[in-house]
């Protein structure tokens, strides 16, 4: 027989191939709906014009004209408050990171004591994802005051939102047979989880909090901007008096700092991972 | 340590009968070899003899304590005392092999005492002592992810040894190594065994090893005791009827026969392999 003939034959008993192009459902035109109704009315109300853009753009030169060249005169005192920044990010990050722990076990399926302990946790580690650093940081500064340790609170508790959840993603992960083994010797729960849980889990830990350092480096810049300490507060001070050479010093005094603890811990990353 | 099973029986929750009225008397020093297809109960029996699983009926007495009725301390107590060789070896990777083998005293001794850093000189020690019975002290700075399979089935041994305990569960000790290791591991096992005098209960698929190592080879099929005999009363067409098709309910066993997969080894619902994931359940 023809090959093409058996082809011809079997194709004639094929139920026919699904069609190219499957009209969306009444859900989908809806949901596309609704989006460009919002894209739209967002568009409009910004008030975006060719004009605006141009003086923007025309602006945004003289800025820079005379932002250049930075100011070198209050370097010590920007040097100071970098370095506070990173203090905040890292005793922030350190008693983040180590209130995460508990609370990760108990977020995790199968760490936690009880279900409904494991709920509370997971609902209140996702308020405190849910809230921005910044608000957390106009919070505290109405409760202790100006300063870095409105910001540093405020980073812990970004810190727990963050490292809480994947500490317990990470846990729940986890090959449970050695802990089984250990169980089975006769060990008690904490120690099932000192022994054989966090060993297998402490790569990920350190990976995890070194994201977070550097995330919480980046807020910490940030943070100054409502009063919580930090190089963010010479930022808006310089912005608002129209010292903009001293502006520009700030900004690539944070660059330089933001990249550089980024490549820091990529190095460290790398040789545990 | 004698162990006593007395007519036990497990059904899990959705109604799946693995054991039935199990009865087996093990003499202290004993040395049994568990048989069966996959799916036939071997497993879940070891987990109720460490009181990782409820039992549904019937009750097992080790020495001279009721699993029934321990609970808590009672039941960590009892572990102890119990050593498991597992088919994966089931040991912490990211530690040491010195650390793993300490891990022996977490039932005796607590946490603080099994930790390398805070334990007792003694028991560093022993740790090196018993890696030493298995010939590893040269690795006890390693990792145990970067020893072989037979290596790492030794330092499980050692770690057992650390435990002093007077009875042995082996779950498919071999199953995951060549022959070659697989023997040495073997004798290495019932060598410590002898000079311990340990009761042991091994579970194991090859038949060969069975013959060779057990003073006693029980066979269950469908959750019962169907084989309980000396290996040199045993033929091959009883072993044989062991892996004929067993009658066990449910629908994975029909669809894989309706498949045409071959019989004799069904494939049974998977619920109690030795190592199942609620860790901290009972």
């Amino acid at each position: 027989m023809e090959p093409s003939t058996t082809r011809a034959s079997s194709s004639a008993r094929l139920p026919s191939a699904p069609d190219r192009f499957r009209s969306p459902s009444l859900f989908a035109w809806v949901v596309l709906l609704v989006f460009l109704a919002f894209f739209v009315q967002g568009f409009s109300s910004a008030n975006i014009s060719l004009h605006r853009l141009a003086t923007g753009t025309a602006n945004l030169g003289s800025f820079f004209g005379s932002a250049m060249p930075p100011s070198t005169a209050r370097l010590d005192v920007i040097g100071r408050s970098m370095l506070e920044t990173l203090n905040m990010a890292v005793v922030g990050v350190t008693f983040g990171v180590l209130l995460s722990l508990p609370i990760a076990l108990l977020c995790a399926r199968n760490t936690t004591p009880h279900a409904l302990v494991r709920i509370l946790a997971i609902n209140i580690v996702a308020t405190l994802r849910t809230i921005p650093d910044l608000i957390w940081a106009l919070i505290f500064v109405v409760a202790v005051g100006l300063g870095p340790l409105a910001g540093i609170l405020a980073i812990i508790m970004d810190t727990i939102g963050f490292c809480a959840r994947f500490f317990a993603e990470r846990i729940e992960e986890i090959n449970p047979k050695p802990g089984m083994a250990l169980k089975a010797i006769g060990a008690s729960r904490t120690a099932v989880v000192a022994g054989a849980i966090l060993p297998e889990c402490f790569p990920s830990f350190v990976a995890t909090s070194l994201y977070s350092v550097e995330k919480a480096v980046r807020s910490a810049v940030v943070l100054g901007l409502v009063g919580a300490g930090g190089i963010g507060v010479e930022l808006t001070s310089a912005m608002n008096l129209f010292r903009y050479k001293e502006a520009a010093t700030i900004i690539i005094v944070i660059l330089v700092v933001v990249i550089a603890v980024e490549q820091v811990s990529k190095a460290i990353r790398r040789r545990i991972i | 340590m004698n162990v006593d099973i007395r007519g036990v029986g497990k059904t899990y929750p959705d109604g799946t009968r693995v054991l039935e009225d199990v009865t087996l008397s093990i003499g202290s020093g004993e040395g049994l070899v568990l048989l069966g297809a996959n799916g036939c109960g071997k497993s879940t029996l070891l987990r109720c003899l460490l009181g990782l699983e409820k039992l549904s009926s019937g009750d097992i007495v080790i020495g001279d304590v009721s699993l029934t009725n321990a609970s808590g301390a009672r039941l960590r107590r009892m572990r102890s005392r119990i050593g498991s060789v597992f088919q994966q070896f089931n040991l912490v990777d990211n530690l040491s092999v010195f650390q793993n083998v300490l891990f022996g005293r977490l039932g005796n001794d607590g946490l603080l005492r099994s930790l390398n850093l805070t334990c007792r000189a003694s028991s560093r020690d022993k740790a090196m002592d018993c890696l030493q019975r298995v010939g590893l002290t040269h690795l006890a700075r390693r990792r145990t992810d970067q020893l072989s399979g037979g290596q790492q089935q030794r330092v499980a041994i050692a770690r057992m040894l650390m435990q002093d305990a007077e009875i042995v569960l082996a779950d498919e000790p071999v199953a995951s190594l060549d022959p070659r290791a697989g023997r040495e591991v073997m004798d290495l096992l019932f060598e410590i065994v002898h000079e311990r005098n340990m009761t042991v209960i091994c579970v194991l698929h090859q038949l060969d090893l069975a013959r060779d190592y057990a003073a006693r080879i029980v066979g269950l099929k469908n959750g019962r005791v169907v084989l309980d005999a000396a290996p040199r009363e045993i033929d091959d067409s009883c072993l044989a009827n062991l892996y004929t098709l067993q009658s066990t309910p449910g629908a994975a066993v029909s669809a894989a026969a309706l498949n045409g997969q071959p019989a004799g080894f069904p494939s049974a619902p998977d619920h109690g392999t030795f190592h199942d994931t609620r860790i901290f359940q009972r």
